[in-house]
């Protein structure tokens, strides 16, 4: 739209010579787009004259056949399970005219209880990337099933050694394809997750004669002790986990659990935790048997192991810890947990929960997790078959070892060694393209799946969408290969149909709803209610079998001595986690909820290490470290993470893709985003490096760059003792109220929101939640530097410790508060007085509305905004890639040029949800209406409602103790409210 | 070719095709359509079927009480009479034929949008269905219509007048006035 005007006025875009150059690059970003549009539309305009002066008709192209569950408009929504990671939360699939446009958690679903990650959020974006594969290939050139199922039928009739490779397959019906195709051939399965947690399944194996990953109840934990284990940001299943956080601390209940968190990285989890100890990874052994020593002493046992304590903690704490956890009331009401893949550290782990009675209470065997089933040791063991050339044919699905292992460049020379090799893939990733062949997958949304997340809980995925390029689910090509269309309950009798010669194989839809219907669903279960909810949970009560006590045997492998110079942390980050989805450009831009970097990995140090290297925030280091026989130089960023302990680096896995990765590429001058970690992967030994700055500095595209609060009290916080002496200190607090304004009258609703500080743990979903649903545009790397980030969500970050604000700035282990922070809908805004055009006025139902057909792009106000929250289009911030604009919600406008937006608190779901109940002749009833950031929160920190209407959840937390505006010496009386903090530190 | 030349042929039609719409037709506002009448690649008939044969609205645009769009009828909803009913007309054969054939190979009309509005402008059919607004308010008598034509000038002032009227005569309606209405 503006374009056109502004070619008219300025048609020659390319920089003058007497500009100043910061002003000449931003018109070189444009120049080559404009000269472009200059000739098409000068084209269009003599296509005008020709055709007598008519505009381009618009047409209306209606299925031939009508399908009759598609109304053109309406929107669909198909259960399913979230497949961006092995946790398979619940989801929602929302469509629209056959697309999925929005992902959200099934509230009904045990995994998940209606949130989802930042991950999750993105996963429907994958859908649509344009790097994945069209066709099947071989020998890198296209090709047909037909021909690929001939090659590949050939190589299997005559292997010996075939060797299946995929990530975790959890689902019954998924575990008996790949069992009949491993049996048809003789093959093996190798199971392997980018970040395994198999000691944990290893220790069970010793400890409870059960290899298996328990389930973890942390609802059912009066306090939970966590030793670098990110559960709420990375950790085996995280939405789960911070729901159940989250319902363990509702103060409103109860006295809230508590979390103590020791980690040598700063995590999410840590930020939010109660107590927190800066501990390197060096010690985490030494911690978690001085633990268990002092918990073995309170009840009367004999010591683990005679180890020399932790430098990092005092004894003190971990006594006090001790007393805490041995405490008659925690008994069986705790639960302690460790990061890290360590089989002696998660010996020592199980020996704790065992003293303090937390299995069958906190931690069930009976329905074990199966979210990460991935041996190391196998996939080890198969990459040294293959470096021998002793494997015939290796399949290899979904998973891509060539980066995301320790030894990818060991597979990048030992795969090609296979006789054959074929992949299962969606597109050509590291590992694909070291395959001969290539079947194309599809994407999740849009196969036929099952999971079974714990055991017991079997849950059922549809597909939200018609395959978009073809292809063919990797359960199909196995069957297809395996010459097999039926399949049978796990553990049963074989019973094998084989292809009758010239009949098509089934569809797997159909062996699926054989194999559910024969071996799945129970009395009072049908096929029809599994698809609709998206599982069938038969779990009973939590249990587990008696323990033996083995960690004495193995304690002493759990202490490390610590490496001389720096120690290693490799960490999945909230956003880009193992690295799968890292050509998604949401993922990218999304700010790491700790050091607000976006677009790249660095090296994170803290504040005493930066002081100790010479160098700030910025400076490019040079990490040299060497782990087991690989040693790696990597040149990142180094960034300041309070918080830290000392002399670690931390650096986020997932980053320095080099294959299938072009959108996030685009944004990087070297062509790769980050650099690659995953050499350093070591489980058992803690991996030294050494850093030494590299003597250049780089831009670090960061959406935050002030961590101090200045003693205001925006991100506000309390103790528990505090909170338990007036309930009510916070919300007793005078206000001003003078004003010059005469107020507004809301007759009907009056639209508010309510943001509970307590349970926000800045997972960051809210953010990408939001960016699905509003169109929010990706700005690129450069443009976030330059601070035109477009988030309307965005998640502040503070931190703070206890000492007096003129002494100097937080570092060594401050208190993190997280706040989600958006268009605040003031009843006396600033922004609204300021329009000169009455683009951004009020609503009758107390919305500040953004108009942007009236925005002329004056700025006023967001120079007016006091809380930043108003994003200006500086370009057309479209996607590069056609195919990406399928996920645009066509109920929000996408913004052009020249406009400005916020937050408009989902107007379109208000709209939507009003006339539901309009055409339901029913009065709105409360949480009909949910925004898309309050649908994602996994805590359920943020309720949306109608504070006219007192009986409302919202109006009610309003009314509550906790309950404040921000900035409200200003007395622009927000809309939106901020429930403070409660920290509870022990001390009541 | 040098890019000032395109500037020219950009001005020139510009400043040519401008007053030549002007002289043709009454003067519009820009954006708006009052009156335009494409023809349609199939001569379908209002005038008959909604007119003269009586058939309802919502039989064919049957989108309009569940979704934003009304919709317009796939070959398969025409099929539903015109397997049997071939047509009395030459003209009405000929297009029955076609459109016969059309829907035996699978393949889509490409209807001509009539009534087209900004992409910044939310306009949800199902509401006004369920406030009982006729089709003729915003349509005008389609089914007197032979070729559909714009009726109303789909600007703001009348779609806001209208909701104004509509609540001075019931106020229990609530039609909505805020600028999020239509514009999210």
């Amino acid at each position: 739209m503006n374009d056109r005007f502004d070619n008219i006025i300025l048609p020659d875009n390319t920089p003058d010579e007497a500009m100043p150059p910061e002003i000449a690059r931003e018109f070189e970003r444009v120049s080559a787009s404009r000269r472009r549009f200059m000739q098409v539309s000068g084209l269009a305009a003599l296509g005008a004259v020709v055709a007598g002066c008519t505009a381009q008709p618009r047409h209306v192209v209606p299925q031939v056949k009508r399908d009759a569950e598609i109304t053109p408009g309406a929107s669909y929504w198909y259960a399913g399970n979230c497949q961006a990671c092995s946790a398979n939360c619940g989801v929602l699939h929302k469509t629209r005219d056959g697309r999925p446009i929005k992902v959200e958690g099934n509230p009904i679903h045990p995994v998940g209880q209606g949130g989802l990650c930042a991950k999750g959020q993105a996963f429907v974006l994958d859908l649509y990337d344009p790097e994945r594969i069209k066709t099947p290939l071989f020998g890198g050139k296209q090709t047909s099933f037909k021909a690929l199922d001939t090659e590949v039928m050939a190589a299997l009739k005559d292997a010996k050694n075939v060797r299946l490779l995929t990530s975790t397959q959890s689902g019954p019906a998924t575990r008996s394809v790949i069992d009949e195709f491993c049996k048809k051939y003789s093959a093996k399965h190798v199971v392997h997750d980018a970040i395994a947690l198999s000691a944990i399944a290893d220790a069970h194996k010793q400890t409870h004669g059960t290899r298996a990953i328990p389930r973890y109840l942390f609802d059912q934990a009066r306090i939970t002790v966590s030793f670098g284990a990110d559960f709420m940001g990375a950790w085996l299943s995280p939405v789960e986990f911070a729901r159940q956080w989250a319902d363990s601390r509702k103060l409103e209940k109860n006295a809230p659990a508590r979390l103590v968190q020791f980690e040598a990285a700063m995590t999410i989890t840590g930020g939010v935790a109660d107590t927190r100890f800066r501990l390197p990874d060096s010690e985490r052994g030494a911690a978690l048997i001085a633990l268990g020593n002092a918990v073995a002493k309170r009840n009367g046992k004999a010591e683990l192991f005679d180890a020399a304590p932790p430098k990092a903690v005092p004894a003190a704490e971990i006594e006090k810890l001790a007393a805490e956890l041995c405490s008659l009331k925690n008994l069986g009401k705790s639960l302690v947990i460790a990061g890290g893949n360590n089989l002696a550290e998660q010996l020592v782990v199980n020996q704790i929960n065992m003293m303090l009675g937390n299995y069958g209470a906190t931690l069930d065997l009976t329905h074990a997790s199966q979210q990460k089933q991935g041996d190391p040791a196998a996939v080890d063991a198969l990459l040294a078959e293959l470096d021998a050339g002793n494997v015939d044919v290796l399949v290899v699905w979904g998973v891509n070892p060539a980066y995301d292992s320790a030894h990818g460049a060991n597979w990048v020379k030992a795969l090609p060694k296979a006789k054959f090799s074929v992949a299962i893939a969606d597109r050509l990733d590291e590992t694909a393209s070291l395959c001969k062949a290539v079947a194309t997958d599809l994407h999740p949304m849009e196969c036929w799946r099952d999971h079974e997340p714990h055991m017991g809980l079997v849950t059922l995925s549809q597909p939200a969408m018609r395959p978009l390029y073809g292809g063919r689910q990797a359960e199909e090509t196995l069957l297809t290969w395996a010459n097999i269309d039926r399949v049978v309950m796990h553990g049963s009798e074989p019973e094998v149909m084989s292809k009758a010669s010239g009949r098509a194989l089934k569809a797997y839809r159909d062996v699926l709803k054989e194999f559910w219907t024969t071996g799945v669903l129970k009395a009072g279960d049908t096929w029809e209610l599994a698809i609709q909810r998206g599982y069938v949970d038969h779990r009973g009560q939590p249990g587990a079998p008696a323990g033996t006590n083995v960690a004495r045997v193995d304690a002493a492998k759990a202490v490390q001595a610590a490496p001389k110079g720096y120690e290693v942390v490799l960490y999945e980050s909230v956003a880009i986690g193992d690295g799968r989805q890292a050509n998604n450009p949401w993922l990218q831009e999304l700010a790491d909820p700790l050091t607000k970097v976006t677009w790249e990995n660095y090296a994170a140090l803290s504040p005493a290490s930066l002081s100790a290297l010479g160098i700030v925030e910025g400076d490019v280091v040079r990490v040299t470290a060497k782990a087991d026989d690989r040693a790696l130089t990597l040149e990142l960023p180094a960034v300041k993470q309070p918080g830290m302990a000392d002399n670690t680096v931390a650096i986020a896995l997932g980053y320095g893709r080099t294959k299938a990765c072009k959108i996030a590429q685009a944004n990087s001058t070297s062509g790769v985003i980050g650099a690659n970690a995953y050499p350093l992967l070591s489980p058992n030994a803690v991996v030294a490096a050494t850093i030494a700055a590299a003597g250049r500095k780089t831009v670090l595209a960061m959406t935050q760059t002030h961590d101090s609060q200045e003693g205001r009290p925006h991100a506000r916080e309390l103790s528990l003792a505090e909170f338990m002496k007036d309930p009510k200190a916070i919300s007793k607090e005078h206000v001003p109220t003078a004003t010059m304004w005469t107020g507004h009258e809301y007759k009907g609703h009056r639209w508010g929101m309510v943001i509970d500080l307590n349970a926000c743990i800045g997972c960051s979903g809210c953010v990408v939640g939001c960016q699905a649903e509003n169109n929010l545009p990706v700005v690129g790397k450069e443009e976030v530097a330059t601070r035109r980030e477009m988030a309307w969500m965005r998640l502040d970050r503070y931190y703070s410790d206890d000492k007096p604000a003129d002494q100097g700035a937080v570092e060594d282990n401050p208190k993190v508060a997280f706040q989600p922070m958006m268009c605040q809908h003031c009843e006396n805004a600033p922004c609204e007085t300021v329009c000169p055009v009455l683009a951004t006025t009020h609503s009758s139902e107390g919305l500040n509305q953004q108009t942007y057909n009236r925005c002329v792009g004056t700025r006023y106000c967001a120079n007016n905004c006091p809380f930043k929250v108003r994003r200006f289009n500086w370009f057309n911030y479209g996607y590069a890639d056609p195919s990406l604009n399928l996920v645009l919600n066509p109920d929000v406008t996408v913004r052009t040029r020249g406009i400005m937006e916020k937050c408009s608190m989902c107007v379109q779901r208000i709209h939507e949800g009003k006339l539901q109940a309009k055409k339901a002749g029913i009065p709105l009833p409360d949480h009909t209406i949910k925004t898309a950031c309050e649908q994602s929160c996994p805590t359920q920190a943020i309720v949306f409602g109608d504070m006219n209407d007192k009986n409302s959840e919202a109006a009610k937390l309003a009314a509550s103790g906790r309950n404040y505006v921000l900035l409200g010496e200003l007395n622009v009386r927000p809309s939106i409210q901020y429930l403070a903090k409660v920290r509870n530190s022990g001390e009541v | 070719m040098n890019w000032r030349i395109f500037i020219f042929v950009f001005l020139a039609t510009f400043g040519i095709s401008l007053p030549a719409m002007v002289s043709i037709s009454d003067f519009h506002l820009l954006g708006n359509h009052q009156d335009y009448e494409p023809v349609q690649p199939i001569a379908y008939s209002h005038a008959l079927h909604a007119g003269q044969l009586g058939i309802q609205c919502q039989y064919c645009h049957s989108g309009a009480g569940d979704s934003r769009h009304a919709g317009v009828p796939s070959l398969s909803t025409c099929m539903k009479c015109h397997t049997d009913v071939k047509g009395s007309t030459e003209t009405g054969k000929a297009e029955i034929a076609r459109f016969t054939s059309m829907y035996n190979k699978n393949e889509p009309v490409a209807w001509v949008r009539v009534h087209n509005i900004p992409d910044f402008v939310y306009f949800n059919h199902s509401a006004h269905v369920l406030a009982n607004v006729p089709c003729q308010t915003c349509h005008g008598n389609v089914q007197d219509m032979t070729v559909v034509k714009q009726f109303a000038d789909l600007s703001m002032g009348w779609c806001v007048n209208c909701h104004r009227d509509q609540n001075a005569q019931n106020p229990k309606l609530n039609a909505p006035l805020d600028c999020d209405a239509c514009h999210r």
